[in-house]
């Protein structure tokens, strides 16, 4: 019973002028690609505005030497970090700026030890640090990097429409499409149904950000 | 009020003796649609259900075992005893080496959609009772009942009048607004029930604030925004 957004597409074509679901498959002014394109859009949206994709990930080893780490794909914020070393044997990282790296060490590009802190701005030197993470001090022994993070979900398409959520958030793609058909610029446009849509996603999101925390 | 006694007052507040112009799949959807926010809004239903938690994890999706799962709001032990709610931060101040903390556990952090962390995490096969708002059923035949409380039935009815109208947008869903408020005025009402009551069963999560949501914006149509559609007279 997790949400499947393709329902989200057979619950729109009504409000979107259409007189079933084949008409809807005909229509030249839009398209269940489209549909399934905004679904996705308004996923990626929610990962960032409010925070309910969180996801356990333990997919990033370290092994002696290593200071930066490339982040999961998708990944939008990290809410808490550790590294396991097996046996039973972790270390908590410290979130920190690299504003506060430079304050507490001068050196710390090139210090190495067991890691205490994971910086998201430090980025590799020489890179522009995004989706990169970096460990101070540089690691000394192998383990995994385990982070609880907030991840855009997979791309939302045709047969890949199901998001680990609950189903009552159906509701908020319903009004994602709506939002989006409606403000195409066609004959079939109806700016204020699309508005009034778009304030429909805001009151979900706001229970999303009350019961499910915040995002970015 | 079962579903059949539903969209038929809908269909008669619509002015049609028999659906025509809105199809009763559509209005049905609509009641749907009503009963989930509704659910969403108030977390008025909610079930208890075993959860049998296995060794060597910490962190658990709740989802594969609860599907219908909105939000948890308590969690106990076989005894009856409360796991008491934490922040991921409360934890590692508590225990700097929570994550691999081994025992019966006494406090769980709730993250995101579904993820729960437990401290400590069990070393053998743990029962858990887990009380949590859960969405709706689908009202599908005639004789299906809404579960939320008898007294807001009618708001249902309400709510999908307004919904049916978006396909006409403009006056006709302006003029359904107060209908959409009176939808929304319910289920404050509702929640300011569950939600003292929660505090009394020491829920750890409340419904949504609804007084603290500005609706203005969305009780409005946007006069700025004029239908595109060529309106019919002028085709004439």
């Amino acid at each position: 019973m997790a949400c499947d957004t393709a329902a989200s597409l057979s619950d729109v074509w009504y409000r979107l002028g259409f007189l079933s679901q084949a008409d809807l498959n005909a229509a030249q002014w839009l398209t269940s690609g489209d549909l399934y394109q905004f679904a996705d859009e308004a996923a990626k949206r929610l990962a960032w505005t409010c925070g309910i994709f969180k996801v356990f990930d333990s997919s990033v080893a370290i092994a002696n030497g290593t200071g930066p780490v490339t982040l999961p794909p998708g990944h939008v914020f990290t809410a808490f970090a550790y590294i396991d070393y097996g046996a039973g044997v972790i270390q908590i990282l410290r979130l920190t700026n690299v504003e506060q790296l430079y304050a507490l060490d001068a050196g710390w590009t090139s210090l190495a030890g067991s890691p205490t802190r994971l910086s998201f701005d430090a980025g590799a030197p020489g890179s522009g640090g995004l989706g990169i993470a970096t460990l101070y001090p540089s690691a000394t022994a192998s383990g995994s990097l385990n982070q609880v993070i907030q991840q855009t979900p997979p791309t939302v398409q045709a047969g890949a429409s199901v998001l680990q959520v609950t189903p009552c958030i159906q509701d908020y793609f319903t009004y994602a499409l709506l939002e989006q058909a409606l403000a195409k610029e066609s004959d079939h446009a109806r700016p204020e149904v699309s508005a009034h849509a778009t304030e429909r996603m805001r009151l979900y999101e706001k229970v999303f950000q009350q019961y499910y925390g915040p995002g970015m | 009020m079962n579903l059949v006694q539903l969209y038929t007052t809908v269909s008669r507040n619509l002015n049609e003796q028999t659906p025509a112009f809105y199809p009763t799949a559509e209005i049905i959807a609509a009641i749907n649609e009503g009963q989930r926010l509704f659910s969403l809004l108030t977390l008025v239903l909610e079930t208890q259900q075993p959860w049998t938690i296995t060794p060597g994890a910490t962190f658990f999706n709740l989802l594969p075992v609860f599907a219908d799962m909105i939000v948890p709001l308590r969690m106990s032990d076989v005894a009856g005893a409360k796991i008491r709610p934490a922040r991921l931060e409360d934890l590692t101040s508590l225990d700097a080496l929570w994550p691999a903390a081994q025992g019966p556990p006494f406090r769980y952090s709730r993250i995101g959609a579904d993820l729960v962390a437990l401290y400590p995490h069990p070393i053998v096969t743990t029962p858990l009772f887990v009380t949590y708002a859960r969405a709706p059923h689908a009202l599908v035949n005639d004789t299906d009942v809404p579960e939320i409380p008898v007294q807001y039935h009618p708001v249902l009815s309400d709510y999908a009048v307004n919904r049916v109208r978006q396909v006409e947008g403009a006056d006709a869903l302006a003029k359904t607004m107060p209908l959409l408020n009176g939808f929304l005025d319910a289920a404050q009402a509702c929640g300011n029930y569950v939600r003292a009551r929660n505090r009394g069963s020491q829920y750890d999560v409340q419904p949504f604030e609804m007084s603290a949501f500005d609706r203005s914006q969305l009780l409005k149509l946007r006069k700025d925004l004029v239908p595109a559609r060529t309106p019919l007279a002028a085709v004439e």
